[in-house]
């Protein structure tokens, strides 16, 4: 039962790290993909960048006066046993200047 | 002494498997604070990466075109994305950002004061306008 009970916590604690790793890589793709934007790269290089880093992402990407707005964002679910938690969402949006309206 | 199935336990054997159960878990407790911390120092720090990158850009084209309006800028990005300028210098035609992003729990920033001397993640950045001679 003791064993038992430490398996299930290395399980959570793996799935923690795990989802902690996934949530910077989204940060990152967010990052990215804003950069990209802020180039004035067309929507289809931003999205292609965000999901060069996070490969299984929603990005979207929208205007509000000189500024553009890019979020990423990802469905994660709990491994096995843990599935009846639910999905989690991760999600990070960054911010640049729109550089093809100064 | 307690008799189980064919074997005698002594209550010294369930103390010490009790003892054994509670060190792993105080082990992966630890281990979960570990890795929750450097999450949130790696995040800080990519957070005020991402700031200073865009504000850095942001502020770039107003170097050429209205100096005076340029670290403004700088500050205005860095707030959208949740950090803060604490410096910004105009030098010719570039200019060089300083932003800051704070860990979000406590112990993150109490770990971060002792390493680094700072509870705040500070990353610089410089972003220079190039003109294109075609």
């Amino acid at each position: 039962m003791g064993l038992l009970a430490i398996l299930f916590a290395v399980l959570v604690a793996a799935w923690c790290a795990g989802m902690l790793i996934a949530q910077l890589a989204v940060g990152e793709a967010a990052r990215a993909a804003v950069r990209a934007a802020a180039r004035g790269d067309a929507s289809a290089m931003v999205i292609a960048e965000a999901h060069r880093l996070v490969p299984a992402s929603e990005v979207s990407m929208w205007h509000d006066g000189g500024d553009i707005h890019v979020q990423v964002s990802r469905v994660v679910y709990p491994p096995g046993a843990l599935q009846h938690l639910g999905a989690f969402q991760l999600t990070a949006t960054s911010v640049a200047a729109d550089e093809a309206q100064p | 002494m307690r008799r189980i199935g064919h074997e005698w336990r002594t209550s010294s054997d369930d103390g010490m498997a009790a003892l054994g159960a509670m060190v792993s878990v105080l082990v992966l407790l630890c281990m979960l604070l570990a890795a929750t911390t450097c999450a949130d120092l790696l995040a800080a720090r990519q957070r005020a990466a991402a700031a200073a990158d865009v504000s850095a850009l942001a502020a770039a084209p107003r170097v050429v075109l209205d100096p005076q309006t340029a670290c403004g800028r700088a500050a205005d990005i860095a707030s959208r994305n949740g950090a803060r300028i604490v410096s910004c210098e105009v030098d010719g035609d570039s200019v060089l950002v300083r932003a800051a992003v704070s860990p979000r729990t406590s112990w993150a920033r109490w770990v971060a004061l002792l390493v680094a001397d700072s509870a705040d993640a500070t990353v610089a950045a410089r972003a220079q306008l190039q003109f294109d001679p075609g």
